[in-house]
């Protein structure tokens, strides 16, 4: 019963939140900074954003984006643990690799799309390259910090009880580094969703919220669709991430509060 | 604080480390399939009846060859096409180097520039030329800027800078007397072209249709001067290009390109109203807009040299291109030779 | 570390300088030498199949030489592009990013004091930080101008969400016992927040600056895309439109290795503050 009022108010208050940013942009409207035409009130904007959830194409176009970044997520996942856990255990290893990593690790996506495009192609595959090649460094940095910080004698224990490597590794570290894991995971499913919607916005794919945002612009103005759009995205954004903080209270419930 | 052992909770959480591991494995073999499905190339194998796909931006240029498209003129000279919308910010020469489509619509100072690059691109057909008042550059109602000379010290939006845009505004000034090193010109996507400019964020715009229409609508701006007049009237716009090793392994499907375009453009020139019919369709744009947009002027010969040898000169001039471009091998071999 | 170990030794017998030095030189080839051999094989490897996309480092050092270290040796061989590109757009970025921490922290701490504030400010924040980029620069565009403080908004705006949620979230843990004792101890509220909330929130604040920094260097590239004369954002897009592969990987290794340099100065700069914050803690 207690959880089930702290969360309706948190529901509560996170609407009045929200209106924030709307009311922000309906002033803008109503001083005229910017022509309604460029950059619609917010109450058109809502209006779109119904008919947008309402539409076939537009939702057909939300599922190519989460489904984007899913696979993206699913390429980098496995990817970026398995490094992160070697890395952190070994630490020659990181030693070795640190500075490729830290120079890697700046390079924007957004400068590596070009060079996607020409190798990889102009469709969905650059997309989910792109946001792999972004989210891998928030989960490799997050599972190198949590195995490093694994109890030191849990792993000795384990050793003098017998486990080997392999088992040490799945049955003590990986448990134990699991919350800053899951952490990481989470910092890489709202980078997910994010980079998308960008690359398809620069690469100009065929489907995704990235493809409709485009689309809306080309034959001419149609910024409330346009905004509509990009409105949906940041929502998105905003749902999976509550998501996945959720199921991230909901896994590690030790682990107290962590930061974004 | 040490984690000591629970056992209990961690048995617990022991036992369910095998089952993610697995799970993720499936994922990740799902994963890769589909990811070696989705995003195939424009056109399946080489063979006569096979569909060449054409990428571009959906604008005037290459409206004739969607009317050609549409209208059976390349299915009658012996090709199957089909148009692809290219929308993103990415030039279409990407698209065409990774193989993800066979032709693709590009600018004329795009494929020269790349050419001079090395890059193995050939053009397969010429597409459009410039007519007086397709593109001019407008500037606020309210600004003051009328003449060539007043753009002193301003801005000048400009869509890319491989546009028209680029090669013809420092001409016309030079010629008009002003030095054209003292306007600057900023790329701006032709999208935000009418805000940028109602909001003063640059002082004048070149813009294309179908954005130039509606800016003059809106905003009821002064024409400063027109790109396509006086010695630049008939500059080539656009053209098709495709790589160097498609045109030698399909010289069937370049011959029945140019066929089929040679057509659409003879009938766009004599008719326009075809394109105007067509834009809406192909573009998105309104019907009211199409009826009164600007439209290009279709190419009458597609591969002729000498127009692309102005361009050429034009970019060598405006320090586009370090040195006048070989033409020799920028068309595509016509069939049989 | 084992130099500092090995340097008394260094003053007992004359063959230690030899180990030491051996030591030394172990390190650097550990720590550079992976890099190293990446470098030879894509020097290998480009040379090799000699594509146009994928130039040789030594073409693409040759090209960063020439574009930004050919210059006078009176300015440190650096050429008038440093001043005129890689300047003014890192500095842009440095002062986006010192601006959006500061609001992020500012706002962060104000709106850990309060569950409800804090359940009214998180939806807003991860709403606004999960707008794509590429959509709302032409919207700064309009509400600023083509100028240097849109830039530097815009890349405020993309780095203060992750200080703010961090530092939002690590506020609202601060141990509420420090805070009662604080609060009994009658410390005035500046004081509170020095002695106890902003040290136990250092870590994380940290944490959300480093996320800053990277998308500060995204935002910097997407900011030049656009109404652009100069910049690094700028001069990579503009090589890569005129397919000049050379010069667009040269921008591409000029950002990673200002990112490297910036990202590497921060972190010793942020050692050194939380060490003395973990002393203000008492730890």
């Amino acid at each position: 019963m207690r959880l089930h009022a702290v969360t309706r108010s948190a529901f509560v208050h996170g609407l009045i939140g929200l209106v924030g940013p709307g009311l922000a942009d309906q002033l803008v409207s109503w001083t005229g900074l910017v022509a309604p035409r460029y950059l619609p009130p917010a109450t058109t904007i809502a209006d779109r954003l119904w008919g947008l959830l309402g539409s076939g194409d537009f939702l057909a176009d939300l599922v190519h984006t989460l489904a984007s970044a899913a696979l993206g997520l699913v390429l980098a996942v496995p990817v970026a643990v398995v490094a992160g856990v070697l890395l952190g255990l070994f630490s020659p290893a990181l030693q070795a690799t640190r500075v490729v990593i830290d120079l890697l690790r700046p390079v924007p996506a957004v400068a590596i799309v070009p060079l996607l495009e020409l190798t990889v192609g102009m469709g969905t595959r650059t997309v989910v390259f792109a946001v792999a090649i972004a989210i891998v460094w928030p989960i490799l940095l997050n599972t190198i910090h949590g195995v490093q910080d694994v109890d030191g004698l849990a792993i000795q224990t384990a050793r003098v009880f017998g486990l080997r490597w392999l088992r040490r590794v799945a049955t003590v570290v990986i448990p134990s580094a699991a919350p800053a894991i899951g952490a990481g995971v989470r910092i890489a499913m709202s980078l997910a969703l994010v980079v998308t919607v960008a690359t398809e916005l620069i690469i100009g794919t065929d489907r995704g919220i990235g493809s409709y945002i485009l689309h809306a612009s080309t034959g001419g103005y149609h910024a409330d669709l346009v905004f509509a759009a990009v409105v949906v995205a940041g929502l998105l954004g905003l749902v999976v991430n509550t998501a996945a903080s959720a199921a991230e209270r909901r896994l590690f419930p030790w682990h107290g509060r962590r930061p974004a | 604080m040490p984690r000591r052992f629970s056992q209990s909770s961690r048995s617990r959480r022991l036992a369910s480390v095998g089952r993610p591991g697995r799970a993720l494995v499936a994922v990740a073999a799902v994963a890769t399939i589909a990811l070696a499905g989705c995003g195939g190339s424009g056109s399946s194998a080489s063979g006569k009846d096979a569909t060449v796909t054409v990428d571009s931006p959906p604008n005037t240029s290459s409206a004739a060859a969607a009317y050609a498209a549409s209208a059976g003129l390349f299915t009658k000279a012996g090709v199957d096409v089909t148009m692809h919308q290219h929308e993103g910010s990415q030039s279409t020469i990407v698209g065409l180097l990774s193989g993800s489509y066979p032709i693709v619509w590009a600018t004329v100072p795009d494929i020269l520039a790349a050419q001079a690059k090395g890059v193995g691109i050939q053009i397969v057909a010429l597409g459009d030329e410039g007519a007086p008042g397709q593109i001019e550059v407008l500037s606020r109602g309210d600004s003051g800027i009328t003449k060539p000379a007043d753009l002193v010290g301003k801005k000048v939006a400009v869509p890319s800078p491989t546009s028209a845009c680029v090669l013809a505004i420092p001409s016309i000034l030079k010629q008009a007397g002003v030095d054209p090193a003292k306007v600057s010109l900023v790329t701006v996507p032709q999208v935000d072209h009418e805000s940028t400019l109602k909001n003063k964020v640059a002082d004048a715009t070149c813009t294309p249709e179908p954005f130039q229409t509606e800016l003059k609508n809106q905003l009821h701006p002064h024409a400063v001067m027109d790109i396509f007049s006086g010695s630049y009237k008939g500059m080539l716009i656009g053209a098709f290009v495709t790589t160097t090793k498609y045109a030698a392994a399909h010289p069937d499907v370049i011959a029945g390109f140019r066929s089929g375009l040679e057509q659409a453009d003879a009938k766009a020139n004599a008719d326009p109203q075809v394109i105007r019919t067509l834009m809406p369709t192909y573009s998105g744009v309104d019907a009211d807009i199409a009826k009164v947009i600007a439209l290009p002027t279709y190419v009458k010969d597609v591969t002729a040299t000498a127009p692309l040898e102005a361009v050429g000169d034009l970019m060598t001039k405006t320090g586009l291109l370090k040195t006048t471009p070989d033409l020799s091998t920028s068309f595509a071999p016509a069939a049989g030779s | 570390m084992s130099a500092l170990i090995a340097r008394p030794a260094l003053l007992r017998t004359p063959a230690q300088p030899l180990r030491v030095a051996g030591r030394l030189a172990g390190g650097l080839l550990l720590r550079f030498g992976v890099l190293a051999l990446l470098v030879l094989l894509w020097q290998w490897a480009a040379a090799r199949t000699s594509s146009l996309f994928f130039p040789t480092p030594a073409e693409i050092v040759a090209r960063i030489h020439h574009d930004w270290f050919s210059g006078p040796a009176a300015h440190l061989f650096l050429t008038h592009s440093v001043a005129t590109d890689i300047v003014p757009s890192l500095g842009r970025m440095l002062a986006g990013w010192i601006l959006g921490s500061v609001i992020g922290v500012a706002v962060g701490v104000f709106a850990g004091e309060s569950r409800v504030i804090r359940q009214v400010v998180d939806p807003p924040a991860q709403f606004l930080r999960a707008l794509p980029t590429p959509a709302i620069v032409p919207v700064f565009l309009l509400l600023f101008g083509a100028s240097t403080s849109m830039r530097i908004l815009l890349i405020a705006f993309g780095c203060v969400w992750p200080v703010l949620l961090n530092t939002m979230n690590a506020s609202a843990a601060v141990d509420p016992q420090r805070r009662s004792s604080a609060k009994a101890m009658h410390l005035g509220r500046a004081r509170q927040l020095f002695l106890v909330v902003l040290p136990s929130t250092g870590p994380a604040v940290a944490a959300g600056m480093r996320i800053g920094l990277a998308l500060g260097l995204i935002l910097m590239v997407l900011s030049e895309w656009v109404v652009s004369t100069s910049g690094l954002g700028f001069t990579l897009i503009t090589a890569q439109q005129h397919f000049d592969m050379t010069g667009m990987w040269a921008a591409m290794v000029a950002l990673a290795i200002a990112g490297y340099l910036i990202n590497t100065v921060f972190l010793a700069v942020e050692k050194r503050v939380l060490r003395w914050h973990e002393g203000a803690r008492g730890k």
